[in-house]
C-alpha cells in the first residue's frame, strides 16, 4: 500500500515532465508561427546589423504591408551600394558595384508558412524547440527561442522574438558546436502606422545598368508532382527535407534553361540547378558561401550542376553529389 | 498610373524600336513604377501567346525586351574559357586544395554505390564534418559568378517565401563580398 502513492506519484512526476516538454515545444513553435506571420503583417522600419565570418555590416529594411500585399526595401548601409525592392510581383535586386540589376518573379507567401500549417510534427522530429529567458535587443524586450538540429545535415537558430508584435528582431545560425554562423540583429526599429510609397522608392535608379530579368517561359510544377518528364535524379537527400517545387525556369534571356528542384525540412531551404554547359566547358567544380549559404558545383555529363542553401556545406555536397542522370 | 505614351514606348521598347535617349527614362520608370513593374508580370501571358502566335524564332515580346535591356549593359563580362571555380592547381593557396581534396576523398568514400538506387533519406546522424577553407564568392572567374548570383537571388524568394527568417535570405544577396 505504501508504495502504491510513490509509484503513482513517480509516474505523475514522468508524465508532467512528457506534458511540461511537449507544452514548451508547442510554446515555441507557436512563437516561430506568430513570428512568421509578424515579419508579414506589420509595417515596420529599421537598421541591422548583419555579420558573417569576421564581417560586419549595417542594412536598413523598410517593410509595408496592406490590402495589396507586402512591399519591402532592403539596402546597405555600407559598403558597396545594393538595394533589394520586392512586391506582390517582382523581386528586384539593383547592385550598384556590379552595375547590374535583376529582376525574378515573387513567389507566393502566406501569412502562415507552409512549414507549420501542414507538417509541424515533421519539423519536431528534425529539431527540438526550447523557450529562452527574456532578452533586450534594440531597446525593446524580445524572448530567446532555440531550435537545435538533431543531425549535422542542418543549422541551429537562436532567435529574440519581440514580446509585444512578435517580430524577429534577432537570429543567429549556430553551427554544430553552437557557433555562430551568421547573425543578424535590429539595432532600431519603429512600428509606423503607414509607410509612404516615397519610402519604398530605390535610391539607385539602375537605368544605366545591366538589367536580367527572368523570363515568362517558366513552367513550374506542383510540389510532389510526378517528375517523370526529367531525365534526372537526385538520389541523396538527408532525412526530413522533402521536394517542395520542381521546374524548369531561364534566369534570363540569353541563358540556357535551368531545372530547379526544391528541398526543405520547412526550416531551411535547398535548391538544386542544373544547366547544360556549352559545348568544351568540362571544368566546373569546387565550394563556396555567403554567409550560411553554402553552395557546391560540379560537372555531370555536360550539364553544370549546382546546390545553394541555408544548410552546411556537408549537406549541399552530399545532394550535389548524389545527382545522376536517369 | 500609365498612360498611352509610355504603353508607347514599352512596346517600342519591345520592338527594339526605342531610341536612345528614351531608353535609359524608360528603364529608369519601369525600376520606380510599380504599375509598370507589374506589367513584366502580365509579359507571362502575352509572351506565352505572342509564342502561341507563331513566333518560331523564340524571339516573344518578353525576349525582345530583354534583348533591349540587355543590349544597354555598360560592358559585357569577360568570357572565361575554363570554368573553375577553384583554381587549386593555378597557383591559388595551397592549403585550399589540399582541403579540396580531403574533400572529394571523404565525400566520394561516403557515396559509393550510390548511383542507380532510388532516392534515400540519410539518416546517419553523425556524418564526417569536413574542414573547407573555400574560396569566397568574389574571387571566383566572372561567368561562374555571374550563375551563383543568379542562383542566390532565385533561391532567396523561395527560402524567403517557405522559410521562417524573412530578412536573412536577402541579407545575403545584400552583403558586401568584396575582399578585405
Amino acid at each position: 500500500m505504501n508504495r502504491t502513492p510513490v509509484a503513482f506519484l513517480a509516474v505523475f512526476v514522468t508524465a508532467l515532465a512528457g506534458i511540461t516538454t511537449a507544452r514548451a515545444d508547442l510554446n515555441a513553435r507557436g512563437w516561430l508561427e506568430r513570428m512568421t506571420m509578424a515579419s508579414r503583417t506589420l509595417n515596420y522600419s529599421g537598421t541591422f546589423v548583419y555579420q558573417h565570418g569576421g564581417q560586419l555590416e549595417a542594412m536598413q529594411i523598410i517593410h509595408a504591408a496592406g490590402s495589396e500585399g507586402e512591399r519591402e526595401r532592403l539596402m546597405s548601409l555600407t559598403g558597396p551600394k545594393r538595394e533589394i525592392l520586392r512586391d506582390n510581383q517582382v523581386v528586384t535586386c539593383i547592385l550598384g558595384d556590379r552595375e547590374s540589376v535583376l529582376v525574378n518573379r515573387s513567389r507566393p507567401r502566406s501569412p502562415f508558412p507552409t512549414s507549420f500549417s501542414g507538417s509541424l510534427p515533421s519539423i519536431g522530429q528534425y529539431y527540438d524547440f526550447s523557450i529562452g529567458k527574456e532578452d533586450r535587443v534594440a531597446g525593446l524586450a524580445c524572448r530567446m527561442v532555440e531550435l537545435r538540429p538533431h543531425d549535422a545535415y542542418r543549422y541551429g537558430r537562436r532567435l529574440c522574438i519581440h514580446t509585444d508584435t512578435q517580430l524577429l528582431l534577432r537570429s543567429e545560425l549556430t553551427g554544430p558546436k553552437g557557433e555562430p554562423v551568421e547573425q543578424m540583429m535590429f539595432t532600431s526599429v519603429s512600428f509606423p502606422k503607414r509607410i509612404s510609397d516615397q519610402e519604398l522608392l530605390p535610391d539607385l535608379s539602375g537605368a544605366d545598368y545591366s538589367w536580367q530579368l527572368e523570363p515568362d517561359d517558366v513552367s513550374v510544377e506542383e510540389p510532389g508532382n510526378d517528375v517523370a518528364d526529367t531525365k534526372w535524379k537526385v538520389i541523396h537527400v538527408p532525412e526530413g527535407f522533402t521536394l517542395t517545387d520542381h521546374g524548369r525556369r531561364r534566369m534570363s534571356a540569353h541563358k540556357p534553361e535551368v531545372e530547379h528542384w526544391v528541398y526543405s525540412d520547412g526550416l531551411a531551404s535547398v535548391s538544386v540547378y542544373i544547366e547544360k554547359a556549352p559545348h568544351g566547358h568540362e571544368s566546373y567544380q569546387g565550394v563556396t558561401h555567403r554567409g550560411a549559404l553554402n553552395a557546391y558545383g560540379t560537372m555531370v555529363g555536360g550539364y553544370y550542376v549546382t546546390v545553394v542553401g541555408e544548410v552546411p556545406m556537408q549537406t549541399v555536397e552530399l545532394i550535389g553529389k548524389s545527382v545522376r542522370i536517369r | 498610373m500609365m498612360n498611352d505614351e509610355i504603353r508607347e514606348q514599352l512596346s517600342a521598347l519591345a520592338d527594339d524600336e526605342l531610341n536612345e535617349l528614351e531608353r535609359p527614362l524608360l528603364l529608369g520608370r519601369l525600376q520606380r513604377d510599380t504599375a509598370l513593374r507589374e506589367c513584366l508580370g502580365r509579359y507571362q501571358l502575352i509572351g506565352e501567346v505572342m509564342r502561341g502566335a507563331g513566333a518560331s524564332a523564340g524571339m516573344g515580346i518578353a525576349r525582345r525586351v530583354q534583348h533591349a535591356l540587355a543590349d544597354d549593359a555598360p560592358a559585357a563580362v569577360s568570357q572565361a574559357p575554363t570554368q573553375n571555380w577553384w583554381k587549386p592547381l593555378a597557383g591559388l593557396a595551397v592549403a585550399a586544395s589540399v582541403a579540396l581534396v580531403a574533400v572529394l576523398a571523404v565525400t566520394s568514400g561516403r557515396q559509393g554505390g550510390g548511383a542507380g538506387a532510388p532516392m534515400i533519406a540519410i539518416t546517419d546522424t553523425a556524418p564526417p564534418v569536413t574542414q573547407v577553407s573555400e574560396q569566397r564568392w568574389d574571387r571566383i572567374e566572372p561567368q561562374v559568378e555571374k550563375r551563383l548570383s543568379g542562383y542566390l537571388v532565385n533561391h532567396s524568394e523561395y527560402a524567403a517565401s517557405r522559410g521562417v527568417l524573412g530578412v536573412m535570405p536577402y541579407a545575403r544577396v545584400v552583403s558586401d563580398t568584396r575582399q578585405r
